[in-house]
């Protein structure tokens, strides 16, 4: 009786149409909602209240405080703002003038607390050219930033003067051998000019890890498009940037050099790691996107190979000009 | 000329091929055209809308006076969900810049405004009065039909019947909208402008520059001034 009316089922085209259709449409939905396709829902960070535990001050401190007179600054400065901050875009070259002499900025965009010994020495690298627009709105917005964070830094621009495509990459490393010879700064970071931090907590200095500073960026509607995304700002030791022999000196134009980076420093064993989502807040600042390079995904193939021969050891390039300005280090290179 | 067309136009399909009409195919063929046009500048995009308004205000005229029965609505209808769910799957998530959640959220919402609209045709058919199980005693009569029809029946010239309690004639779903599938219909608009509203906030924070609005929960986006940018 069963049997019959099972057969009888499988007999009917209709049954077996609606079958192979339900399975084309279960297909289909397996494949929309793939995990892979999507920003990457979970992942580890650094919680708020563990941020001092993980940051790493610079050795150079507790000998200068024996030097002289001054008490160390702490960690994490207290009573840091925790509301979003906010550039001003509308910022005219009047405004900027006068904000050295107003911030007490040293020349070529230095400052140091002047109250006590900050346990952050940072250089701060910024790949650039022609973006004057942002250029302007980025420093007038990061030197008080930095100030409230009571770091020891500076700022370095680092222009690409020949023509063609950009190699964002290959600046970030001439910027890194430029400031060792201006001060053995203990931690680098490598910043995009477009890219403005919105919490204060967001402290601008190494973790134990390399860190990826730009996780929670409005353009990626505050999400991280995949786990292995190392590019926009990144925080890493001195030390660990000259183990992982810098970037890739290759990758011309747009994308790819993140990527080999940070399987550079998966290749030396350590590990990435991030600030809440709520803590590293980025806003971009507006303009048009790049064209993607042709060759991203093939420098990116054969980068193992390269990881000794091709980076910082290997960094071939000419200085045409280094200017000491009021807000930042100039450096016009040809590559 | 134009017949011999007509006769050709046929598409593949179980038992035989299907004859299409021209005016059914049309917006298969216009929708992309037109969305590539429009994804070229912003006057583009203004124009596109202005003419598609236009054109649908004219059409329809043009429709209902020579061709009541065409399916050109109803295909569009269908061609627009087809387009907007491919360009979100196949251009939007892409970007990396959705959360698997989001997505999910849009899929139901498609598939449950789909559902009710798909119920709103299939229940049309119960609309129409049936003329043989008319009570005797109904006075009210059908002009068209010159038959008797229960309270607030209308006759519908596109159906050729007479729809009890008759509100519209949905040329966007290719039926009409009466006392059987009422509800039904008002529950599937609403799902679908929420559906379109939903997808539209996904892709244009994907696409702009988005910003927190409302006390910081809801995301919306801020600047779009470099989309064209990305699309050409």
């Amino acid at each position: 009786m069963l049997t019959r009316a099972v057969i009888n089922i499988f007999q009917s085209k209709d049954i077996i149409k609606k079958i192979i259709l339900s399975i084309v449409i279960i297909f289909i939905c397996c494949c929309m909602l793939h995990p892979g396709r999507f920003a990457s829902s979970h992942y580890h960070y650094i919680k708020y209240s563990d941020i001092s535990n993980e940051l790493e001050p610079t050795p150079h401190a507790l000998a200068l405080v024996k030097e002289t007179d001054k008490p160390l600054c702490s960690l994490i400065p207290n009573e840091l703002e925790t509301s979003l901050q906010y550039p001003n875009e509308s910022i005219r070259e009047y405004d900027i003038r006068y904000l050295a002499d107003r911030l007490n900025i040293e020349k070529g965009g230095a400052w140091k607390p002047p109250e006590c010994i900050s346990q952050h020495e940072v250089a701060i690298v910024v790949p650039y050219r022609n973006r004057t627009m942002q250029l302007q709105i980025f420093l007038s917005y990061m030197h008080p930033f930095l100030q409230k964070q009571m770091l020891n830094y500076r700022i370095f621009i680092i222009e690409q003067w020949t023509k063609g495509a950009f190699n964002r990459a290959k600046l970030l490393n001439i910027g890194y051998a430029e400031a060792l010879k201006i001060f053995p700064y203990h931690c680098f970071i490598f910043h995009d000019v477009d890219l403005i931090p919105q919490k204060l907590s967001n402290m601008y200095a190494c973790t134990h890890q390399p860190r990826h500073m730009s996780s929670s960026l409005n353009t990626f509607r505050y999400n991280l498009p995949y786990k292995e995304l190392f590019g926009g700002a990144v925080a890493i030791l001195q030390k660990q940037f000259e183990l992982v022999n810098g970037f890739s000196n290759i990758f011309y134009g747009w994308g790819g050099e993140d990527d080999d980076f940070q399987s550079r420093i998966i290749n030396r064993g350590m590990s990435l790691c991030r600030f809440s989502p709520e803590v590293a807040r980025y806003t971009m600042l507006a303009h048009s996107k790049e064209l993607p390079s042709e060759n991203r995904f093939l420098n990116l193939r054969s980068g193992r190979d390269r990881f000794e021969t091709d980076g910082v050891n290997t960094l071939k390039y000419t200085i045409i000009k280094m200017v000491y300005y009021p807000l930042y280090t100039w450096i016009l290179v040809d590559l | 000329m134009m017949s011999t067309f007509q006769d050709r136009l046929r598409i593949p399909w179980r038992g035989g091929a299907k004859q299409i009409s021209i005016d059914s195919a049309l917006p298969i063929v216009l929708q992309p055209v037109l969305a590539y046009i429009a994804a070229q500048s912003v006057w583009c995009t203004v124009l596109v809308s202005l003419t598609m308004l236009f054109g649908m205000c004219y059409l329809y005229t043009v429709f209902v006076r020579f061709l009541p029965r065409t399916k050109f609505f109803f295909v569009w209808t269908l061609t627009s969900a087809i387009l907007l769910l491919l360009v979100f799957e196949f251009n939007v998530v892409p970007f990396l810049e959705i959360m698997p959640h989001e997505n999910c959220v849009l899929i139901g919402l498609v598939i449950s405004s789909g559902i009710c609209l798909y119920k709103v045709r299939t229940r049309a058919e119960l609309n129409f009065v049936v003329h043989a199980d008319m009570d005797e005693e109904t006075e009210l009569a059908c002009s068209v039909c010159r038959r008797r029809v229960p309270p607030r029946t209308f006759h519908c010239l596109i159906c050729q019947g007479c729809v009890v309690k008759r509100d519209q004639h949905c040329v966007w779903l290719d039926c009409c909208i009466g006392d059987k599938n009422h509800q039904l219909y008002v529950l599937g608009v609403l799902l679908s402008v929420g559906t379109l509203v939903y997808g539209a906030i996904l892709t244009l924070t994907t696409v702009c520059h988005p910003s927190f609005y409302i006390m910081e929960t809801v995301l919306l986006p801020d600047d779009c001034s470099d989309v064209y940018h990305d699309f050409t």
